[in-house]
Formats: structure tokens, C-alpha cells, sequence
């Protein structure tokens, strides 16, 4: 099991979280609110088609929508070995986390 | 005017198209429909055009991301078709092996000519103005011969600085190869003359002195550092005299860095200031060079362009300059610049300053490596084709798996490619023996290149030539190997042997063993023809004479010093010494004939022909005369005997021949032929002169229980005749045997390359015999157990390779005698090519390919037949 880039885990994290309607405009608009900045779809895109040849995520298509030229939504959904493995990132995360504020304050 | 409120807005086309080119093939329509969305949504909020923008910004933002990922990709597709590569190469040593050995050697041998030919680009190439400088090359037409030369007339500097373009002309001149001495220390030097400008165009440093003055002024020199270590031992040179041959003394205002590192056409220990000539021109020393437009062959200008001049404006000013300077009845001359970094390599140009690599020898060398990287090739091809018999299973599993023809096609030239570079390994550490064998070849080919260091600037240059040697290696395997049909291989692995349908492989065997076997025989018959040359009867006896360069002192000065010693058995004088390729030719009148005509001519004095032993066929030699000053009496050998004797060879005695400002001279006596000139070409029509003036050499025959007693003796004698010049003498056989030593240069180059053939084709034909036992190790042991004895099973195995060598041999032997042949008519004698030098080379090999093929036959015969046939 690989560990997750930043970007990578944020956008896993936002589809997760988004249930059935995690598509490109959701995930950047959640992503967006969860860091607080805009990201762009380039930004969006290039983690997720990782994440999807990877098998963290899998896609399902929608029905056609007429805002998209009459073209159908891809959305994504997280897989197994996707949740798993942000489980594992966050275990690891605070493990570490864990082991800094044990540490007491910084002797300079 | 109709207008369709609920059609949406199209986003900017071009911005689209870009996305979509960029965007990875499986997110590409989400990427475009999202970001539509996200537009039509951004239009509704601010206005069309605002969202137009906003959409390009998100579309070039996007490139960086999409980029990285490709890449990402890509290593990850070569990561692992290079993990597959090495797993198989694991699983099959001895293929692996066999084509690692095979492509290194291969590869070093191409790694070599990288080297040289890094070596040749370097040269002037550190000058920072290399693209400005160039040098004024003369082309002249004399009665209807042209020639190209590297030379131009001295006044041709005046003219070409008034040109507007041209910032700076210097002037080199040659020949000045003299005696340099300093108190008792003498060094033979080889120099030249340069203008004071010297330093501003070649970018040499001086360690010591100042570059803008060191050559201004009249007989002043400026020395490399390592002839000023020889001279001035203990001192520093700078302000110190030294005297230069006959020229006078000259004071040192300079000293140059270590050349080696900057390698250029430009080679010289020493330079003296070209003013020195304008001095000695006005004190009449020498004759006027300074003003004759005719002078074109000894001097050499090199011009500086302007920062922005265009060389085509100097260029176009030239026809000019000749026509109004350098018109002359009878003779043509034109002149062209050529850039510095263009003089070596490049064009063949005669009076060259010191070398250039002519531009034919790079390709040359091109086509060396090029042919053995095609047999290294080959081989490759050949045993991965060999093998695919076994990958047929891998190959059909990989296929039903959705592996597609370009995805098996990679990792097949993968696969390629991590043996090549594996090899290069190999190459790498081969490369550091093979350059000093290369260099020990000939001494000579160190002016050329030098071959130093570890080459770890050229690793990138190696890296890149191993990749494409497998990717080309690797190619048409990948292509056969990606042609299987995955059904057929599966159910029946033999299929993919289809080696009748596929003619190439043996091909490959026989030009593999054709170019092996042409390059031993001629290796084998070029030794022969060199061994043959070092016994060769010249026509005369060489052995144990001493040939002492005269030097300008009197030959009867020295003649007197030394005569009377026990170890001297004779004492004659001549011109040049003969079998060492030189020549010296003058114009003849020749009674009978109308017109004059150039021959060749040799002078002797009166004890030469006993002296080396030279035969007189007719007539009689030289009229002994005391004092051996007024010439009356010429020789002849046989050839020109027959040319002018007019019909009967004898009929030339009596005949009177006049020379270029000589007086008639009655033909006395005809000389057998021998070997005047060189071994190449054909014995020319002689003139042997008794000529005083032209002697050159002193031939001394020496006792050869004495030699080392006399030769001390002789040095001490030179010493109190001439205490400013060096002894220079060598023995007769050695300087026959130097003139030798280009084409045993030639022949050690021809033999390394037979060497790495043979080596690559054996290795190649290991691998396919034990291929073949293996395959065929089931059948070989029913027929033991039928019966079959070793040689039957040695014949069955060797029945396949057989015919592929024999045809090999059958197509080299008459191709080595034709290109033998060709290259021997050019020596005057030579050896026969019988079926012992023709043949032995073939035999060899064809030996060693048998002992090969046996040393299989017997492990096959060794293995158990119960053991091979049991696991059906």
C-alpha cells in the first residue's frame, strides 16, 4: 500500500465526503472549502486519474446534463483499498502528531 | 434576427482543443465537461467574456499538472518494462552472458571511436573566437595542375587589414626546425615564426612575459614550457639567449603555458618573431619573401573578423586583392578562408601547418564502428530470436492478457536496452586497455589524438550510443517476437520456431562469419607481407650501416676525423638513404630526347656501391678521381637502362645526360636495380650522380663485434667537429623499418578488428549451438539410445552451422584474394597469395567453430538419455 500525496489525500478525502455526488465541479468546490483557496481543474484532475489508475477510486456515469452540451457526469466513488489507505495516512499522521506534542516544548 | 436565449455558451474553441489535446486520454471527457460546467456557471455569474478568460487561465494552469503526471506514467512504463528485462536476463545466464561479452566488446570498439573522434572536435575548438578566426587557404593552378594549399603568399597580410570587416591579421611561417643551444646544451627544436599579434588570435597563455610585445621585436622567441626545462635546466629562461641553428641568437621574452590541454592545428615548441625574417631579408641573408605574391608555401595567414563582419564580405574582396597583386601569366591563384574550427578535421590541403585530420578518416571510422556494431547486432538478433522458441508461452500469455504489439514491442527493445547498457559496463572498463594498445600501435598517431583520461565527459555520448545500439539490436527481434499469435504459441510452442519461414537468422550467421574470416585473412596476409618486406633483398645490403645526417659539416672534415678506427669497416657518402621512401627528383635532358624530363635521382660518391653491396650489371662505376669534386660520369639502373638505352639496355652507355644547371654527363656504367625509394609503387628509371653538394649522409660501415665502441668513438669526434650540433645517425635496417611502421600500424588495426569479429561471431555461434543442444536434447537421446554414436550426434548437431560457414567461406576467400591482391600490386615486391595464406585464417576459425559445436555434442552424449526423456 503506497502513502498518499497531500493533494491526493484531500481529493480522496472530498469524494469520500461527498457520498453520491462526487464529480469534478463538486470535488474542486469541496476541495476549494476545505482548504480555503480555489484549486483548478488541472489540480483536480491530475491526483484523481492517480488516484483512479491506482484503484483508489472508481467512476460510474450519470445521467446527461444540458449545462455540459448535453453530455453525461462522471462521478467518482471511493473504493476499499482507497478508505483503507487514508485510514492508514491518518494513522500514521497521528501517530506522529502523538509522538511531537509528547516531546514537550523545543529546547533551542 | 432570431436568437436562441436558452442555447448555452460554447467555451473559447481554441482553449478547448489545447485541454483536450493535453488532458490523459482516460479523464479526458470529465475534464472537458466539468470545466464546461464550471464555465457555464462563471458566465451566469460575471459575463461571457469574463468566463472566456477565466476559462483559458484554467486550461494553461492546467498544463504543469497534466505534464508531471505524463511523466509520471512514462518512468513508471520504463520502470517496469526495465524490472521484466531483468528478470529475464536472471533467468537466462548464458544468453545473457554470451550478448553482454558479445555487445561489450562491440560497444568498447565504438566507445574507442567516440574517443577519437571526441578528440580530432577538440581541436582548436577552446579558442573562443574559433568562429571568427579563419584561415587564408590558397588554390593554385600551375600549367593546368591544380592544387589546394593551406599556404598564401606574406604581402597578402597589408591588403586584408585594409578590409573593413577584418580586425586583426597574423602571419605564421614554418621551417624552423633547427638545433637550439644554450652554452653546452643543444635540443633539436621544431618552431615557427609568427607575428606579434600571435596571442591575441590563438587564445595560448603565457606563464611568463608580455603577449602583446614578446614578438615584436626582431630575434626574440618565446619557448613552451617543456623546451625551456630541456634548455635553461636550472635557470628561468626569460631574458636569457639562445642561439637557433645557423639563424643567430635569439632572446627568450617569453614562456608559454603547457599546450596539452588545448589541442590545435597550430604545434610548435618554439616561436620566433617573423620580424627575424624582415631582418635578415634586408641583411640579405634571405631572399626577399616579404613582397613576392609567388612565395605561397611556406607562410600561413590567419585572419580575426570584426564582432559582427560577415566572412562572405572578406570572402568577395579576395578576387579582387589577386587581381590587382598576385595576376601572373601561367598561374592561377585564388584565394578562400577557412574557419578554424573547420582546418581539422576537414579537406585535405597540401603544405598543412602541422596536421589536420583529413575529414575521409572520420568517416572512416565511422564505418569500422558501424560494421562492428552491425555484427554485435546481429548476434543479439540471433539468439533472442533463438530464444523466442521458449518465450513463445510468455509472449502468448501476455498477449491474451491485453498486452498490445507496441507494448510487447517496448519491453522486447527494453530488454535490449538494459543489455546494452549492462554492457557498457563491460565496454567501459575494455575501453581503458584498449587505448594504450591503439596509441602503442604506431607513435605516431599521438599527433592525432591522445586518448588521455577517464572520458567521463563522454559518458553521456556513451550512454546515448549504447541506448541506440539497443534499441537497434532490439528491434527487429521486438518485431518478430510481437508477430506471435497468441493461440497457436500457447497450444503448440514449437510454432514460434519458425525457423524455415524465417531466413534471416542464418543470413546473419554467414555475414557474421564472412566479415571474420575476410578480416583475419587479410590480417594474416598483411603480417605476412610486412615480416616478407623485413627480409626483402633490396637490392642491397643494409645491415650494419651506420647513416650519419651531415648537417651541413664537410664530408671530407669528417670523413678525415674518423677514418682509420678498427671498427669501421667502410665509409661512403649519398643524397638520401634509399628504401626509406624518400625521393629527390630534378629535370634531365637525356640525349635522344627532345623535350627534358623529371627523374629521379640519387648521388653517390665513389666507395657507395661497394659499400652496400650494389651490383653493376654493365660498363663500369665511377672513375676513381682524387680530390672526388668535378662530375663528368652518371650511373643507371637496369629500368632506366631499358627506357632510354633505345631498344638494347647497353646501348645508354655513352649516352650524355645534362641536368638542371649542370654540365653533360657521360653514362659510364648501369647499377642492377634496387630499392630506391619505398616498397609501394614501382622501380622508377634511376640517375646515380656523384654530386659533392648534394650529400646528405655519410654511410658508415660498422664492425659488428665493435658497435657500441665505435658508436662512442663517432660521438666524441662529432663532438670536436660540431659542438652546436647534435649527432643525429641510425642504423640503415631501422629507418627501413620505421618507413614500415604505417602499415604495421594499419595491420595491428585490421588485426584488432579480425580479433573482435572472430570473438563476436564465435560467441554468437556458442550461444545457437547450445541453444540448439538444448532444444534438441530429447532427440539426441533417443537417437543414443537407438544407437548413434558421439560422431553421429556431432554431425547431426553440426549439420545446420555447417552449411551456413561453408558458404561464409565460400564467399570470403575470393573476396579476401581480390582485396589482397589489390593492395599488394602497390608494393614492389610481395608475397604470393597461395592457398596457405588464404586459406589458413578460414581454417582457424572453421577449427575452433567445430570445437565448439563438439564440446555441445559431448554434453549432449554425457547427459543420460533416461534423465532428458523422462519428464514428458
Amino acid at each position: 500500500m503506497h502513502l498518499l500525496s497531500r493533494s491526493e489525500e484531500i481529493v480522496l478525502l472530498a469524494i469520500w465526503k461527498l457520498r453520491d455526488n462526487a464529480y469534478g465541479v463538486t470535488i474542486r468546490e469541496e476541495v476549494g472549502r476545505l482548504s480555503g483557496f480555489p484549486w483548478t481543474i488541472g489540480a483536480i484532475y491530475a491526483p484523481l486519474h492517480r488516484l483512479e489508475k491506482k484503484g483508489y477510486v472508481k467512476t460510474r456515469q450519470g445521467d446527461p446534463v444540458r449545462e455540459r452540451g448535453g453530455r453525461r457526469k462522471i462521478f467518482y466513488a471511493i473504493t476499499e483499498i482507497g478508505k483503507q489507505t487514508l485510514v492508514k495516512t491518518r494513522e500514521i499522521q497521528d501517530e506522529v502528531w502523538a509522538e511531537i506534542l509528547k516531546m514537550g516544548p523545543e529546547r533551542a | 434576427m432570431t436568437s436562441f436565449p436558452d442555447r448555452p455558451l460554447s467555451p473559447p474553441r481554441r482553449a478547448a482543443w489545447m485541454l483536450d489535446r493535453m488532458a490523459p486520454l482516460d479523464i479526458r471527457e470529465q475534464t472537458r465537461d466539468d470545466l464546461e460546467e464550471l464555465f457555464q456557471s462563471e458566465a451566469k455569474a460575471t459575463s461571457p467574456s469574463a468566463a472566456g478568460r477565466w476559462y483559458w487561465k484554467q486550461v494553461l494552469k492546467a498544463f504543469p499538472h497534466f505534464a508531471g503526471e505524463y511523466l509520471y506514467w512514462r518512468l513508471m512504463m520504463i520502470r517496469n518494462y526495465a524490472l521484466i528485462a531483468f528478470r529475464n536476463i536472471l533467468k537466462q545466464k548464458i544468453f545473457s552472458l554470451i550478448n553482454i561479452l558479445g555487445f561489450g566488446v562491440s560497444l568498447s570498439l565504438g566507445l574507442l571511436v567516440i574517443s577519437i573522434l571526441a578528440d580530432f572536435h577538440r581541436e582548436d575548438r577552446f579558442n573562443p573566437d574559433a568562429r571568427r578566426i579563419y584561415r587564408v587557404i590558397s588554390t593554385v593552378e600551375d600549367k593546368g595542375a591544380v592544387s589546394e594549399r593551406a599556404t598564401a603568399p606574406l604581402p597578402l597580410r597589408d591588403e586584408l587589414e585594409n578590409l573593413p570587416g577584418v580586425e586583426r591579421v597574423v602571419r605564421l611561417r614554418n621551417r624552423l626546425n633547427e638545433d637550439a643551444r644554450c652554452e653546452d646544451i643543444i635540443v633539436p627544436v621544431s618552431g615557427l615564426y609568427a607575428d606579434k599579434d600571435f596571442f591575441d588570435l590563438f587564445h595560448f597563455r603565457l606563464d611568463k612575459g608580455n603577449p602583446a610585445s614578446a614578438l615584436s621585436e626582431p630575434f626574440t622567441a618565446v619557448l613552451t614550457r617543456n623546451l625551456a626545462v630541456k634548455l635553461f635546466p636550472k635557470q628561468d629562461p626569460i631574458g636569457r639567449v639562445l642561439t637557433i641553428g645557423e639563424l643567430g641568437d635569439f632572446r627568450v621574452t617569453g614562456l608559454v603555458e603547457d599546450l596539452s590541454p588545448k589541442p590545435s592545428h597550430v604545434r610548435f615548441e618554439l616561436l620566433a618573431s617573423l620580424s627575424t625574417l624582415e631582418s635578415l631579408e634586408r641583411s640579405g641573408k634571405i631572399k626577399p619573401i616579404f613582397v613576392d605574391w609567388k612565395d605561397f608555401n611556406q607562410s600561413y595567414v590567419y585572419l580575426k573578423l570584426k564582432d559582427n563582419a560577415s566572412p562572405e564580405s572578406v570572402q568577395a574582396a579576395l578576387p579582387g586583392i589577386v587581381q590587382r597583386r598576385a595576376a601572373f601569366p601561367n598561374l592561377r591563384i585564388g584565394f578562400s578562408l577557412q574557419r578554424l574550427d573547420k582546418i581539422s578535421p576537414g579537406i585535405v590541403l597540401s603544405n598543412e601547418l602541422s596536421y589536420a585530420v583529413p575529414m575521409a578518416l572520420v568517416y572512416v571510422l565511422l564505418g569500422i564502428a558501424f560494421v562492428i556494431l552491425a555484427i554485435a547486432g546481429f548476434n543479439y538478433m540471433n539468439l533472442s530470436m533463438a530464444k523466442a522458441l521458449r518465450r513463445g508461452r510468455e509472449i502468448g500469455l501476455r498477449k491474451v492478457l491485453g498486452a498490445g504489439r507496441s507494448n510487447l514491442i517496448a519491453q522486447f527493445i527494453g530488454e535490449a536496452v538494459v543489455i546494452a547498457l549492462l554492457s557498457l559496463v563491460f565496454a567501459f572498463m575494455l575501453l581503458q586497455f584498449l587505448k594504450p594498445l591503439l596509441l602503442g600501435l604506431n607513435p605516431e598517431f599521438r599527433t592525432f589524438f591522445r586518448l588521455e583520461g577517464f572520458d567521463l565527459d563522454l559518458l553521456p555520448a556513451f550512454i546515448l550510443f549504447a541506448v541506440l545500439a539497443g534499441i537497434i539490436a532490439g528491434f527487429f527481434p521486438a518485431l518478430y517476437l510481437a508477430k506471435f499469435v497468441p493461440a497457436a504459441v500457447l497450444k503448440d510452442p514449437a510454432s514460434a520456431d519458425d525457423r524455415k519461414r524465417f531466413p534471416i537468422r542464418k543470413g546473419l550467421i554467414v555475414v557474421q562469419f564472412f566479415l571474420s574470416f575476410l578480416f583475419l585473412t587479410t590480417t594474416i596476409i598483411g603480417l605476412r607481407q610486412i615480416r616478407f618486406l623485413q627480409k626483402v633483398d633490396c637490392g642491397f645490403h643494409p645491415s650494419g650501416i651506420l647513416n650519419v645526417d651531415l648537417q651541413g659539416v664537410a664530408l671530407n672534415t669528417f670523413k678525415q676525423s674518423i677514418a682509420g678506427h678498427p671498427g669501421i669497416r667502410g665509409i661512403s657518402a649519398s643524397s638520401f638513404v634509399p628504401a626509406t621512401g624518400v625521393s629527390w627528383f630534378d629535370a634531365a635532358h637525356i640525349e635522344g630526347r627532345i623535350e627534358p624530363e623529371d627523374v629521379s635521382i640519387f648521388s653517390i660518391d665513389d666507395a657507395y656501391l661497394d659499400n652496400l653491396g650494389l651490383r653493376l650489371v654493365s660498363g663500369r662505376g665511377f672513375a676513381a678521381d682524387v680530390r672526388g669534386e668535378s662530375e663528368i660520369e652518371v650511373l643507371v639502373n637496369e629500368t632506366a637502362a631499358r627506357k632510354y638505352g633505345g631498344g638494347t639496355p647497353n646501348g645508354v652507355l655513352g649516352k650524355t645526360v645534362t641536368f638542371e644547371n649542370g654540365t653533360p654527363l657521360r653514362v659510364v656504367g648501369i647499377v642492377g636495380d634496387f630499392l630506391s625509394q619505398n616498397f609501394n609503387g614501382s622501380v622508377e628509371p634511376l640517375f646515380i650522380r656523384r654530386a659533392p653538394g648534394q650529400y646528405r649522409y655519410v654511410n658508415i660501415k660498422l664492425d659488428p663485434s665493435r658497435i657500441p665502441e665505435t658508436m662512442s668513438f663517432l660521438t666524441a669526434r662529432w663532438k670536436t667537429i660540431r659542438p652546436g650540433l647534435l649527432f643525429r645517425a641510425e642504423f640503415h635496417e631501422d629507418q627501413i623499418n620505421a618507413s614500415l611502421a604505417y602499415f604495421k600500424a594499419i595491420f595491428g588495426v585490421i588485426g584488432g578488428i579480425a580479433f573482435l569479429a572472430i570473438l563476436i561471431s564465435l560467441l554468437g555461434l556458442t550461444g545457437m549451438v547450445v541453444f540448439e543442444t538444448e532444444a534438441r536434447i530429447k532427440e539426441l537421446g533417443i537417437r543414443r539410445t537407438l544407437g548413434a554414436s558421439p560422431m553421429d550426434i556431432f554431425l547431426s548437431l553440426s549439420r545446420k552451422f555447417s552449411r551456413s560457414l561453408a558458404g561464409a567461406a565460400v564467399a570470403a576467400i575470393p573476396v579476401a584474394w581480390f582485396i589482397n591482391q589489390m593492395y599488394l600490386r602497390t608494393f614492389v615486391t610481395r608475397i604470393k597469395l597461395g592457398p596457405g595464406s588464404l586459406l589458413s585464417g578460414t581454417i582457424l576459425i572453421l577449427g575452433i567453430a567445430a570445437l565448439i559445436i563438439g564440446l555441445q555434442a559431448g554434453r549432449a552424449v554425457r547427459t543420460n538419455p533416461a534423465r532428458s526423456l523422462r519428464n514428458e
